[in-house]
């Protein structure tokens, strides 16, 4: 495979390119934007393909203009040659819109939260009507989340986001990474957010004694003293 | 090499390299920062590098060496960069670059920001996410050594508290609830909260409270030359059955006699433009935060308020077209008017941060398409007659060049901020629901 065509623009025949991702864009983009172009016409902005053997390339960004392509006839098609690290595919696809970018919810800041739930929010079809953005917010951003296995928790916050539809839309720009659990903990948020038997093995550990009889308030406030 | 010798060595036009070698080194040392204490080319966050950055060394953590936690920044301009001019686009995106330095989230624990290019230097203040100059641009010719004296004063001795003016001079558009609700939300995230009601004629921030006006106490301040604020200055806590650690916050109270017995010439004779500011300037250091409930006018007691701010809050409704367009017209005529007396007096400011809509709909609704084609006019009009002033970064702060976003800083209408108007009592402590609105509200601002 030669590296040397990494960067440039080159005009490929068409029958040489492979579809990656496949568009989803509506037909009508796809057939007025081809009857514009034409047969004859040439595409300025570029496909961006990698190379996978001489002669033999598949798209890795804007897919959008192959399906035109495919549509208007186009015998040749201008394209940026990228080369084939997974990054680079990861960076195309996100300067082209073609993926939703994900953040790590482990780490984000507020601003970042904030962003992300306003653009779920303002998509036409959110499941995530009816949810106060201000609140959740605040309540995510306060939130022990650095230490969260999965956006279960969020569902115990009381801002109407229930496990089905709304907390999977929630898992489209969220991730996370978690830190381990600290050995002791004092922070009452974090505790409120146990079950009670886990308290109790934590106090356990922690050599208190009669705890048969507590309440899981009692067991919070006990531990969170400590 | 002396500060003296430095600007004898430049030439008139240096370069910023060479004002950076020849003047930069210099004149820190000069503003009381050693050789191990400031370190150049310093890294912000991942993204950008500042010219400067100055710490006092504290105990055995040299700054140069540990690079923690920065006092200031200082962004170097070559000489021909005309910073002398606040209107010239040199100046404007000189002091952007500088504010993006301050208010990355690696520079939390830098406290001021210095602007120079060896001809001018203006000193920035950060308060949080606020950054007002803190000085004009000051020439540095003869006089060098006084300016050097008054910024290490400055620098040396940073000012804990920010007064927020908050402004609309149309009536009704919630400056008062806006007023109570934010000093609320802070003094519940223990900060120390002063608000003023400096609107003799409603007086409704101590009766939104269930408190009575003060009787004349507030006026002889005012018109005393040395005036011990403390005097009037009230504690009020928040109290509620269920809550066993009430949060307060400290409140000035209208002065009915400011409204009543004098009128309005005569009493202009009597009280100095700055007798707000001086009052309070007193009580500054025991506060983090002061704010005034100005009157909705632009008469004597407005223009107090706004020359006694560091920044002015604008508050404006969707639904009511003479707010926005008089959210533009205070900061196109008004606050730069009291930016020119305050000048004068060698100081600077106030700046006016984003507008912020009260009691908003959803993003979709007709009445808020409406107000943006209202905002796109008051955008447009606004460049045409003021000398290009671009209104855009106050309306639609989140958008940029290339990037076209019309959020807002806003307050959606809620039934609950009404109601606990009428509980007496604000409806950040009142209802869980506006306390979150609030609280994002105080974190785009000032946290």
């Amino acid at each position: 495979m030669s590296l040397s065509d990494v960067g440039n623009l080159m005009c490929l025949p068409f029958d040489e390119i492979e579809p990656g991702e496949p568009t989803e864009a509506h037909e009508y983009l796809i057939q007025s934007a081809a009857s514009q172009l034409g047969p004859e016409g040439r595409n300025w902005v570029p496909l961006v393909v990698k190379e996978l053997a001489p002669d033999q390339y598949q798209v890795i960004g804007n897919s959008f203009i192959y399906a035109v392509a495919a549509e208007a006839g186009l015998e040749e098609v201008w394209c940026i040659i990228a080369d084939d690290a997974p990054e680079t595919v990861a960076i195309t696809q996100a300067l082209a819109q073609e993926t939703l970018p994900r953040t790590n919810l482990s780490t984000a800041s507020r601003e970042e939260i904030s962003a992300a739930l306003d653009y779920l929010m303002s998509q036409p079809s959110t499941p995530l009507k009816g949810v106060s953005h201000a609140s959740l917010v605040v309540r995510l951003d306060a939130a022990p989340r650095q230490y969260w296995k999965n956006l279960q928790p969020i569902t115990k916050l009381g801002c109407r986001i229930t496990a089905g539809k709304k907390l999977k839309t929630l898992e489209q720009v969220f991730y996370l990474t978690p830190e381990p659990m600290p050995e002791v903990i004092t922070d009452r948020q974090l505790l409120e957010s146990l079950s009670t038997k886990q308290l109790k093995t934590m106090a356990q550990k922690r050599d208190f004694k009669g705890l048969s009889k507590l309440k899981k308030a009692d067991l919070v406030a006990l531990l969170a003293a400590a | 090499m002396n500060l003296e010798q430095a600007l004898q060595t430049l030439l008139p036009n240096a370069a910023e390299a060479q004002v950076m070698e020849v003047f930069a080194a210099p004149f820190l040392e000069a503003l009381g920062f050693g050789y191990s204490e400031r370190f150049s080319e310093f890294p912000v966050g991942r993204r950008f590098k500042v010219d400067y950055a100055a710490r006092k060394n504290i105990n055995e953590n040299i700054f140069s060496q540990s690079l923690e936690q920065p006092y200031l920044y200082m962004e170097v301009k070559g000489r021909a960069k005309k910073l002398g001019d606040e209107h010239h686009n040199h100046y404007r995106e000189a002091a952007k670059q500088l504010k993006g330095y301050l208010l990355d989230s690696a520079s939390e624990s830098v406290k001021w920001g210095i602007l120079v290019n060896s001809l001018h230097v203006q000193l920035f203040r950060k308060h949080g996410k606020v950054i007002h100059p803190e000085t004009p641009c000051i020439p540095l010719d003869a006089n060098i050594q006084r300016v050097i004296r008054d910024l290490k004063q400055r620098i040396e001795s940073p000012k804990r508290g920010l007064i927020v003016t908050v402004y609309n001079n149309k009536g009704g558009v919630g400056k008062t609830t806006t007023t109570l609700n934010l000093a609320t939300t802070l003094a519940l995230l223990k900060k120390r909260v002063l608000i003023v009601d400096f609107d003799p004629n409603q007086s409704d921030l101590g009766d939104s409270l269930n408190l009575q006006p003060l009787q004349g106490k507030l006026l002889t301040i005012l018109k005393s030359r040395d005036p011990d604020i403390r005097e009037v200055i009230r504690a009020h806590k928040l109290q509620h059955p269920r809550v066993q650690k009430p949060p307060s916050f400290d409140i000035i109270l209208a002065d009915e006699q400011l409204a009543n017995n004098l009128d309005e010439a005569k009493l202009s004779q009597q009280l100095k433009l700055h007798a707000l500011r001086r009052a309070l300037e007193s009580v500054r250091n025991d506060y983090d935060y002061i704010f005034i409930d100005a009157p909705p006018n632009w008469r004597l007691f407005a223009k107090k308020a706004i020359f006694a701010a560091d920044a002015v809050l604008i508050p404006a409704r969707h639904d009511n077209l003479h707010s926005l367009q008089n959210a533009g017209t205070a900061i196109t005529r008004f606050i730069p008017e009291i930016q020119k007396e305050r000048q004068q007096l060698g100081e600077s400011g106030p700046v006016a941060l984003p507008i912020f809509m009260n009691n908003t709909f959803k993003p979709t609704s007709p009445a808020i398409q409406l107000m943006h084609q209202a905002i796109d006019k008051i955008i447009r009009d606004a460049k045409a007659n003021f000398d290009g002033f671009d209104l855009k970064p106050y309306f639609y702060p989140k958008s940029s060049p290339g990037h076209e976003n019309h959020k807002m800083i806003s307050i959606p209408y809620m039934a609950y901020i009404s109601r606990a108007d009428f509980m007496h009592m604000p409806a950040a402590f009142a209802f869980k629901a506006a306390r979150e609105q609030y609280l994002n509200l105080v974190k785009e601002y000032f946290l």
